[in-house]
């Protein structure tokens, strides 16, 4: 069977499900570029990716950003001996800004209340149990440009042990979505979508056809199921809306999806991945030596592989988490062994804070490990070329660690996000709070619908004219 | 004993108490409000529609398909997240969103796949070849109910378009079925539909009981039961409650409920590295030893008391050391530890996850006692019962100083009866153990795991009742005592 010979009405499925449902999880390297019938974006709705990080613990503030405002040259920021000098190489794409602050402080837990604000610029509740009071950014992004498509979310360490857990990404008030930690699993799920090498092959095709068809048999029977379930009287309103969850999935599931890029599709491939380190994850227990930067790199490579296969247009990844006794075996700390959670409130306590030098030392050289990584990261984005088509937020939930400072918190931002967002700079935004730079990055990345967003989460609404380009 | 005296003072506590060591010996009532009772600010959602939990699904997918045992077919199935609720089967976090879908469908192919691959697999789940009545039979199964005449038909015909699809064959209709029935609302979701404060109808109470106790769907003799009316009153469905919890099963599903409970997933990778005398090679056993301890308090009938006060312990050639004891010949032994501990909290598994390194660290200790007692987060009483535990060091071995002092063991805590002193942890824990407070707690946790939901105000009168059972019986007769109460049985009213 050749693939004309395809049944004239489309089966309705979206590609990523039939391909996980043909061949599994377990397959060998994508076949990216033989995926069919794809076609260009419109020429002027090129899509935005966005990926939202935030890492823990604080940084060193004297000794992170360049003493200046002003532009930022890759041979300048060099010579600056920060550690954002670790990202000269992308410079040109870089944009550093100060004088942003969560909306509000931590009040009971600031571990917890500070990542549930990086992205949801809402007042959260309070504790170790903190969730958001409203959806974030990813969500709303996710919402208006892959409806039915949860984002990414990823988390980079010990999530099982970590203290707070993952804490990013909420679809609504309340409601956390689960992230995936492990690289391997990760890199699973954009195989399961890419399938195996090869052209797929005329039995495959029929294989294909038939899956969709079947599935759209058992859709159309379970979708009956729930309108009948949903007519129910006796269900108050929140279970006629946790069955509309379920409807609605299984809608969009159906949905094809969107065709990809011809431009962007040629960096759909595996190339650059560190695939015997992604493959080592497949047994690898957590290492709290280096484990969480190896998971962020790793994570961000992957996340490049999948906004340029289109697999997912947002993502969150959690970079650490508070208290979950991480070790950097940076020079200062080589004969301590503190876990970093100690280093950061500059006392040997997850409970108190302190004036340690040796940990002041140990945190400003472990600023510039994470900087490194974030470098590495973000080559794959360059290799990618989603510099011009995407960006990357990197926050930190506070602004220096033993004060859990939750004003002034650091922002980097890479790409110009299809032309919208400035580069090369470092800028101050003026004592303002987040919702304004998330009003402006859920702007840029929905572009492509016409929309933006003005009033996203707490705070004076408006966008943040200083990250405009 | 009842809750707090609201005419009684007490003194501030700010220290320990020197000397103090009459447990009970006591001097009225907190002045603090927040400590006066068991905090109950849970948000339930009364959802009449909770889905299966990932172990839930894998298990009564097994059961319904008839495989010899539970396979992998969730390996690849998202988690919930995890923190945000006490225990991972909380109707919060069991809904179906756009990565579920995607989850069970292909775990709905792949178990089809498996239960249709070959004539005895197929013969196993049923053996003949009457449509109407495989579909009626599997339909009891997978819906935990009679299908009605509708979906019978629906899958029926759903059948047929297997055998259109895939080609004449019984087994092709067969698996367009399974995955049908294995992606309804009807089997991914615990449906119930009776009316508000009545009692559930006896397939209701079958499924509830059954994901409960045994973490699975109902057998098909529970079924008949509940056919026969045998589960509609008070004492039928205690019966079958009783019948369950002597299941290997329910053994199971209160181990997860303690693992849960108590955090001991943590122990696999408890880091002390650069303790002298650690050696990470005990991590396995930390949590072996604690499971097992837990295990014996369901199975010997014993409850929240014991876990509390038993001098009993489980330990192996790692831990012994650390005991001060002389290691088993081979595997793990239930060993007497004498007076000096009482309980999970003065086991050295806990001592060691609670501690500071190779120190100990009183507010850690303490804040997880407190949550025995449902205290409020982020009491400034905590360090107050952790040093209770001072003479253990961050390995969990005894010690008699600290930087050449003598340990201080003598402590006071406002507990909801009233400010109490103690001398040393097993004064401390004897004392919790006859509190009103922790029984109530860990009722509320019993309960809250049973009934897949946050505890709230209204279930205070319950949850305290429940104390009461706890309080002098065993956690088995709780769980009934639970299955005996309206609030098992019936569906709580809620707005629509």
């Amino acid at each position: 069977m050749s693939r004309l010979t395809l049944p004239s009405v489309r089966p309705r499925m979206n590609r990523r499900a039939v391909l996980r449902g043909l061949f599994g999880a377990s397959v060998g390297l994508p076949f990216l570029e033989s995926l069919p019938d794809r076609s260009a974006w419109a020429a002027d709705q090129k899509p935005v990716f966005s990926l939202f990080i935030c890492a823990v613990e604080g940084i060193v503030p004297t000794a992170f950003f360049p003493n200046e405002l002003g532009v930022l040259t890759a041979k300048d920021l060099a010579a600056a001996g920060k550690a954002t000098s670790e990202l000269s190489r992308h410079a040109e794409h870089l944009l550093f800004v100060k004088g942003i602050n969560w909306v509000t402080g931590g009040i009971a837990e600031p571990h917890a209340e500070t990542l549930v604000e990086a992205f949801t610029a809402r007042t959260p509740t309070t504790g170790s149990k903190s969730v958001s009071t409203g959806p974030s950014a990813d969500w709303i992004i996710a919402e208006k440009v892959q409806p039915g498509t949860p984002p990414l979310t990823l988390y980079a360490g010990n999530i099982n042990n970590g203290y707070i857990e993952e804490r990013l990404s909420f679809s609504k008030a309340g409601e956390v979505t689960a992230a995936t930690d492990n690289p391997y699993k990760f890199y699973q799920q954009l195989v399961g979508l890419l399938g195996p090498g090869g052209t797929m092959t005329p039995e495959g095709e029929a294989a294909a056809r038939l899956l969709a068809e079947s599935r759209n048999s058992v859709h159309d029977l379970v979708r009956d199921e729930l309108t009948t379930l949903m007519g129910n009287t006796r269900l108050s309103s929140a279970d006629r809306q946790r069955l509309q969850q379920h409807f609605d999935s299984i809608r969009d599931l159906e949905v094809t999806m969107d065709d990809m890029g011809d431009e962007l599709m040629k960096r759909c491939n595996a190339d650059g991945l560190e695939l015997d380190k992604i493959d080592a994850y497949q047994s690898l227990k957590y290492d709290k030596n280096g484990g969480v930067e190896d998971m962020a790199r790793l994570h961000m490579s992957l996340v490049a592989l999948a906004f340029a296969c289109n697999y997912n247009r947002t993502a969150t990844l959690q970079w650490g988490d508070g208290n979950d006794h991480s070790l950097y075996q940076v020079p200062s700390n080589l004969d301590r062994q503190w876990p970093f959670s100690y280093i950061s409130h500059r006392a040997q306590s997850d409970g108190q804070v302190g004036m340690d030098e040796i940990a002041a030392q140990s945190h400003a050289e472990i600023d510039i490990v994470r900087m490194k990584t974030l470098a590495a990261g973000l080559d794959h984005f360059k290799a990618r070329g989603l510099a011009d088509q995407s960006f990357v937020l990197w926050v930190n939930q506070f602004s220096d660690g033993p004060s859990h400072s939750w004003r002034n918190v650091p922002h980097i931002l890479y790409g110009n996000g299809g032309g919208y967002l400035r580069q090369g700079e470092y800028v101050d935004a003026g004592n303002v709070a987040n919702n304004q730079m998330l009003n402006t990055l859920i702007s840029t990345a929905i572009r492509d619908t016409g929309d933006t967003v003005e009033d996203f989460g707490e705070g004076t609404p408006g966008q943040l004219t200083a990250v405009l380009a | 004993m009842g809750p707090a005296d609201p005419a009684g003072g007490r003194s501030a506590t700010g220290g320990s108490a020197a000397g103090g060591s009459a447990a009970g010996g006591a001097a009225g009532s907190p002045d603090d409000p927040e400590l006066s009772s068991v905090v109950l600010d849970g948000t339930p959602l009364y959802t009449r529609v909770p889905r299966l939990t990932v172990s839930q699904w894998e298990h009564a997918v097994t059961d319904i398909l008839r495989f010899s045992a539970p396979g992998d077919l969730s390996k690849g199935f998202a988690r919930p997240p995890s923190g945000v609720t006490d225990f991972d089967n909380n109707e919060k976090l069991l809904y179906v969103d756009a990565t579920n879908v995607l989850d069970f469908e292909s775990g709905a192919e792949a178990a089809a796949r498996l239960a249709t691959e070959s004539a005895e697999a197929l013969a196993a789940l049923y053996d003949g070849t009457d449509v109407s009545d495989f579909v009626r039979t599997l339909g009891r199964r997978a819906f935990r109910r009679p299908l009605t005449e509708a979906e019978r038909a629906a899958f029926v015909a759903l059948f047929a378009r297997g055998e259109e699809l895939y080609g004449a064959g019984f087994e092709h209709g067969a698996a367009l079925v399974i995955r049908g029935m294995l992606q309804s609302p009807h089997f991914l979701y615990r449906v119930e539909l009776a009316p508000a404060g009545e009692v559930l109808d006896g397939y209701e109470l079958a499924s509830k009981l059954s994901f409960w106790l045994l973490g699975t769907t109902p057998t098909d003799a529970l079924l008949d039961a509940a056919a026969a009316g045998e589960l509609d009153t008070e004492e039928g469905l205690e019966a079958a409650a009783r019948a369950m919890l002597d299941v290997p099963a329910a053994a199971a599903v209160m181990r997860d409920f303690h693992r849960q409970l108590f955090h001991l997933d943590r122990y696999a990778s408890l880091d002390k590295s650069g303790v002298p005398d650690f050696d990470p090679s005990v991590l396995p056993e930390l949590g072996a030893v604690s499971t097992a301890f837990f295990d014996q308090i369901f199975q010997a009938g014993l409850g929240l008391r014991e876990i509390l006060t038993s001098n009993q312990a489980y330990l192996g050639a790692g831990l012994a050391p650390f005991y001060g004891t002389n290691a088993p010949a081979s595997g793990l032994e239930l060993r007497e530890l004498g007076s000096s501990r009482s309980g999970y909290f003065m086991q050295v598994p806990f001592l060691m996850a609670a501690g500071a390194g190779a120190d100990s660290d009183p507010t850690k200790r303490g804040q997880e006692l407190e949550r025995m007692l449902c205290a409020p987060l982020a009491s400034s009483h905590a360090a107050e019962l952790g040093v209770a535990l001072e003479n253990f060091d961050g390995l969990g071995r005894e010690r008699e100083e600290v930087g050449g002092r003598p340990v201080s063991t003598a402590s006071s805590y406002p507990f909801a009866e009233g400010v109490r002193q103690f001398g040393d942890g097993n004064e401390l824990l004897s004392t919790m153990a006859e509190s009103n407070a922790a029984h109530t707690c860990y009722s509320k946790s019993v309960t809250g795991y049973a009934l897949g939901r946050d505890m709230a105000p209204d279930d205070r009168p319950l949850l305290e009742a429940l104390g009461q059972v706890s309080l002098s019986e065993s956690l088995r007769e709780l769980a009934l005592a639970l299955v005996r109460d309206p609030a098992f049985r019936s569906r709580t009213e809620v707005a629509p």
